[in-house]
């Protein structure tokens, strides 16, 4: 076995996992996206939704494969990055610079996508505290803030119309879709998909899902906002 | 034709491997915008030498962008500014008169800064003497046009093989990664059917050697293929990783890189 | 002294597979006992040091780059000819051979240039076994061009990259051999001396451009492949870093140099454009397959080429030679430019160029079909003349290529100092006073593919394995000592001028007196300018930095120059010594009445052979006769 030990440790293969966890992190959040969507039609609608995805067995396979894939995720990309950290050296650029051509967000994405995510991992945490684990006293109704029993979407409305929070929750999303915007393309390059035809449809389909999962979360804290 | 310009240059100095290095300042004045970059440094060393000053260590040799030797970064741009170009034929009239410039080495801990602007770059050989080859003895080989390649495939074997091997890619990122020069390498050999028998021992024995080197991963910033002065395209790395994964998780051949293989 | 070339006799065509035949082998159990040092990674090196390596000798290769890929070899552009016949238009091993020995205005050996012509085919075979990415036709077979001073397409390419894709190819076989282990392979390491026991060539010393380290490299037998010293002028198409440092020390301890005034002026080059221009670019002779030269008919006609109407061009080669037209061999087509500039009718800034029109393919063609087949070339020169070929012809002007000259071989590419093999560039061999296009990657390869593991056999066989010297051995440590004090004496000079001012002088009065056209003045004249500065640089030329234990590349230009001061002189002298016109040497006083080289035969066929009898003294002269047997001597024409 030490064959795949090797694999998965080599750069190659530590990219290959994160680029797997990353894409089903991404699954994860389009399904979180399309519940969460529930929000905006009636009270009774997004909180069935969410009781019957808390007394169902899809929650556990979503906690479970979050506890896997999100530690392997961020562990293979922090690995990779203290590797390249060493690669380039003690003495860095004095200017840096660019030849690219292409447009200046994709650039840039690129380049950010470790330190947005390390950004992301802070949010993530805010954001399990507040509706994952405390989801039992929003059960029970001890959430506080008039919110009743089972009555979720009081609690997310309650918690997002906090200014300071919902501005996070704004700013997280949006950050999300950046992060997304060069991870879901370099997740197929980290499989070695390449074709002239297809890779094209992937570098803009991976873009256009980005901005949706980014646009997508941010309504929500700006909706509750404005109301 | 008489043209001239004024640049003020600020240059790694940096005497020997293990020294302190630093960045000194010189004025050039009077440059011809016909000069090409490196005969611009000739003149600076020559004034330099003159004045019984150190002249500005640096690679270079065919001068005509197909060497490989050449090469720093002007202003955080493997190279200097133009796309598609070795700072070898590079030429004093892309830049304005006035312009301040910092030439900077390749940084990467596989190329050890030697002198100033030199760097040592055979960490690149020992990736090509991992199986950077067709292990085909002289003598061996049939009538030429009894393997038959398409034109596409000879044009597309022929766009990686371009690699001059220069290390720009490597300076380009911020991984200091080797993914563009052992992909090209790599997807050279792989596109065309004389290359197939040894296809995936290749592919897995030289981005283990790249590794073994202290290059970093590849990122996807496709700053390589922007810094390349062959123009060689990032779609090789993706081809590079594919096979890499086919040879470490199906394939025999490449399982192991350290299985005694030899020649 | 008889110099001996051993040539095989017998009919023409099996002289190669005859001698192959009765060649003495060594075992595979004995080769490994053998330690071949080759220098230089060249086409001829890279080639050479695999198939000794494959053999099973046990091979050190040096090189004075980073890499093998850096070697010069790199950056021919054009093609390499092979006698396939795959185009089905008449070509054959002999047409092949008889239009290099004709290109070379008869003065090589037949027997050499017919087993070069021989092999050729199978080099194609080895490279494209080896993975080099020929341009092909769309039904998947090989595609064939046409080169200068011959009528049919024989001309293998890879755009405009071949030597790069041809060097690529033999250093990935090199490398192949450095991965098992047969091959170490040492870089950053310039030669400085060959070490000699008893007049035979045991080893080399060698300093580490890195730390300065001086050492030696101790051998069975020491193989040169180390290119030419086109960089005497100064301004010429090679690199900044070739030389002739490893040659002219193996001449200074014995070996011979042969006809080193046969260089090439290569035709199509990217003029002068400056003080500051520190090397000529070539532009491929393949483009005078599409390109047309002109000048203006009217002197001093400062109209824009474009407005040029075609009454007013002068195509002065398609008028003067009718058959070949503007793919005359190059040497011809050097001298034809040089006259007309010299008439006036020269175009650019300095009135020292003529123009390559595309105009008329490109209306053919389409820009499309130019652009695929010279798409890089074309590139490359926007880049450094800052115009568009493509709208506007381009401005070119002969620059120095190619030197044919090299040290002495035989037939097995040994030279006179036993142990000593020179191949590709290096050695004298095959091209006679001019080299056909194309030829040059031919050559290098066969050499180091086809010729050299036969024929370093016998002399390594007649030896016996195991009689190498040791690193200890007074000659080692003398020659050691040698290269050392040298440095030394380099390094403690507190001179005025930079090395490359020296380099610089010597070398553009090189071009002018010793390049295009020579003249018994000229050249007299140019001896003593060079023996002026020769003993002004050993005064005068400052060093900084001052290290020796360091990188330091004005040391190692210093090491280079020093050579080329002393080297020029020969040069000259022996240009001087040939009282006629051939090929790339053209001397004034000797030209037929339409200004063509007028060879003479009854005197000067033969190959000039110098040895060294010290710096400043007057070298002895050998010949080795040229016999012809196969062909007839006549006035080469291309009318």
């Amino acid at each position: 076995m030490s064959w795949l030990v090797k694999t998965f440790t080599s750069h190659t293969g530590r990219k290959l996992l994160a680029g797997i966890t990353g894409l089903g992190l991404v699954l994860f959040l389009v399904m979180h996206l399309i519940g969460n969507l529930q929000l905006f039609s009636s009270s009774s609608a997004f909180n069935e939704y969410a009781h019957s995805l808390h007394s169902g067995f899809l929650i556990v396979l979503a906690d479970v494969g979050l506890l896997i894939a999100f530690p392997l995720h961020i562990g293979m990309v922090v690995w990779l990055a203290i590797d390249n950290k060493k690669a380039r050296g003690a003495q860095g650029y004095k200017v840096a610079n660019t030849k690219q051509k292409r447009n200046l967000a994709a650039v840039l994405a690129s380049k950010s996508t470790l330190y947005g995510g390390l950004v992301l991992l802070f949010f993530v945490a805010i954001h399990v505290w507040h509706f994952r684990l405390q989801h039992e006293s929003i059960a029970n109704g001890t959430f506080g803030g008039g919110v009743g029993p089972g009555d979720l979407k009081s609690a997310v409305i309650a918690t997002l119309s906090k200014p300071h929070w919902g501005a996070l929750y704004a700013i997280g999303s949006l950050l999300t879709g950046w992060h997304l915007f060069h991870g879901i393309q370099a997740a197929f390059r980290s499989f070695g998909a390449y074709h002239p035809r297809y890779t094209p449809i992937i570098v803009k389909g991976g873009g256009a899902l980005a901005t949706i999962i980014g646009l997508g979360f941010t309504s929500m804290p700006i909706w509750v906002l404005l109301r | 034709m008489s043209d001239t310009i004024n640049v003020t240059l600020e240059v790694w100095r940096q005497p020997g491997a293990k020294a302190q290095g630093r960045f000194e300042r010189y004025e050039m004045n009077g440059v011809s915008t016909h000069a090409s970059f490196l005969e611009m440094l000739d003149g600076l060393n020559e004034k330099l030498i003159n004045e019984g000053k150190e002249p500005i260590a640096f690679e270079h040799d065919c001068r005509e962008g197909i060497c490989g030797s050449c090469g720093f970064v002007i202003n955080g741009q493997a190279h200097g500014p133009d796309r598609g170009t070795t700072v070898c034929q590079l030429h004093m009239r892309r830049f304005k008169s006035g312009t301040h410039l910092v030439l900077e080495p390749w940084r990467a801990k596989a190329f050890p800064v030697v002198r100033d602007l030199m760097v040592d770059r055979t960490s690149f050989d020992k990736i090509q003497a991992a199986g950077g080859y067709n292990g085909v003895n002289v003598g061996n080989a049939p009538d030429a046009n009894a393997i038959l390649v398409g034109k596409e495939a000879a044009g597309e074997a022929f766009d990686a093989a371009a690699c001059i091997g220069c290390g720009a890619c490597v300076a380009a990122c911020k991984n200091a990664s080797a993914m563009l020069f052992t992909s090209a390498k790599v997807g050279h050999f792989a596109m065309l059917p004389q290359g197939q028998p040894e296809r995936y021992r290749r592919v897995a024995r030289m981005f283990d050697e790249m590794e073994a080197q202290g290059f970093g991963a590849c990122s996807w910033t496709q700053e390589c293929e922007a810094a390349c002065p062959k123009g060689i395209s990032v779609k090789w790395i993706s081809r590079g990783k594919r096979d890499y994964l086919k040879a470490k998780l199906v394939k025999d051949s490449g399982q192991s890189s350290d299985d005694g293989f030899a020649g | 002294m008889v110099l001996d070339s051993k040539t095989p006799t017998g009919p023409l065509e099996t002289r190669w597979t005859s001698h192959k035949g009765h060649i003495q082998l060594i075992g595979p159990i004995n080769k490994r006992k053998y330690h071949v040092i080759v220098v230089g990674t060249g086409l001829a090196g890279a080639s050479a040091a695999s198939t000794l390596a494959e053999l099973g000798y046990r091979v050190t290769v040096v090189t004075f780059h980073d890499s093998p890929r850096r070697a010069h070899s790199v950056a021919a552009q054009g093609g390499i000819n092979a006698a396939k016949n795959y185009q089905n238009d008449g070509d054959s091993v002999f047409r092949l051979f008889y239009d290099t020995i004709k290109g070379g205005d008869f003065r090589a050996r037949e027997s050499n240039v017919y087993r070069l012509a021989e092999v050729s085919a199978n080099i194609i075979d080895q490279a494209v076994a080896q993975g080099v990415p020929f341009a092909r036709e769309y039904g998947g077979t090989l595609a064939n061009r046409t080169f200068g001073g011959v009528l049919v397409s024989r001309t293998f390419y890879a755009r405009g990259q071949t030597g790069q894709q041809l060097l690529y190819g033999a250093v990935a076989g090199l490398m192949r051999q450095v991965d098992t282990g047969q091959v170490k392979l040492l870089p950053f390491k310039d030669m400085l001396d060959v070490i000699t026991v008893d007049g035979e060539a045991r080893g080399i010393v060698m300093r580490d451009l890195l730390d300065g380290k001086i050492e030696a490299l101790t051998g069975d037998a020491v193989v040169l492949a180390t290119g030419g010293y086109s960089n005497a002028f100064f301004l010429s198409t090679n690199a900044m870093k070739s030389n002739v440092t490893a040659t002219w020390r193996a001449h200074k301890k014995g070996a011979f140099f042969a006809n080193p005034c046969f260089t090439q002026i290569h035709p199509t080059c990217i003029p002068v454009h400056g003080d500051l221009q520190s090397k000529l670019t070539l532009m491929s002779e393949s483009l005078r397959n599409d390109g047309r030269v002109w000048v203006p008919r009217k002197k001093d006609d400062k109209r824009a080429p474009n407005d040029i109407p075609d009454a007013d061009r002068y195509y002065y080669l398609e008028e003067k030679y009718p058959t070949f037209g503007n793919m005359v061999p190059r040497d011809v087509a050097s001298r034809n430019a040089k006259y007309v500039c010299d008439q006036g009718m020269g175009v650019g800034a300095s009135g020292y160029a003529v123009y390559l029109d595309f105009r008329d393919a490109i209306a053919r063609l389409g820009r499309q079909a130019i652009s695929a087949k010279y798409g890089n070339l074309f590139e490359m020169y926007e880049k450094i003349a800052g115009e568009d070929p493509y709208k506007v012809p381009m401005r070119i002007y002969p620059a120095p290529h190619y030197t044919m000259g090299g040290l002495w071989v035989d037939y097995d590419l040994m030279s006179n100092m036993p142990g000593l093999f020179v191949l590709g560039e290096a050695n004298f061999s095959d091209h006679g006073a001019n080299r056909l296009g194309a030829s040059a990657l031919m050559q290098g390869l066969a050499d180091g593919y086809f010729v050299i593991p036969y024929t370093i056999g016998p002399y390594l066989s007649a030896r016996g394995p195991g009689k190498g010297i040791t690193n200890d051995h007074p000659e080692a440590k003398k020659a050691v000592q040698d290269a050392v004090d040298k440095t030394k004496r380099l390094l403690s000079l507190n001179g005025k001028r930079s090395v490359d001012s020296f380099h610089r002088a010597v070398g553009m009065k090189m071009l002018d007196k010793c390049g295009m056209s020579r003249s018994a003045a000229g050249l007299t004249e140019t001896i003593a300018f060079i023996r002026e500065q020769r003993a002004e640089f050993w005064e005068n030329v400052s060093i900084i930095p001052k290290d020796g234990d360091t990188a330091n590349q004005e040391l190692e230009k210093a090491h280079r120059v020093a050579d080329f001061l002393e080297f020029n002189e020969l040069m000259c002298q022996d240009a001087l010594a040939r009282n006629e016109s051939c090929g790339g040497h053209f001397r004034e006083e000797y030209q037929t009445p339409e200004g063509e080289a007028q060879r003479d035969d009854e005197n000067y066929c033969h190959v000039a052979a110098w040895e060294h009898r010290g710096v400043g003294e007057a070298p002895t002269l050998h010949k080795e006769p040229l016999t012809f047997e196969a062909v007839k001597l006549s006035q080469r024409s291309y009318k």
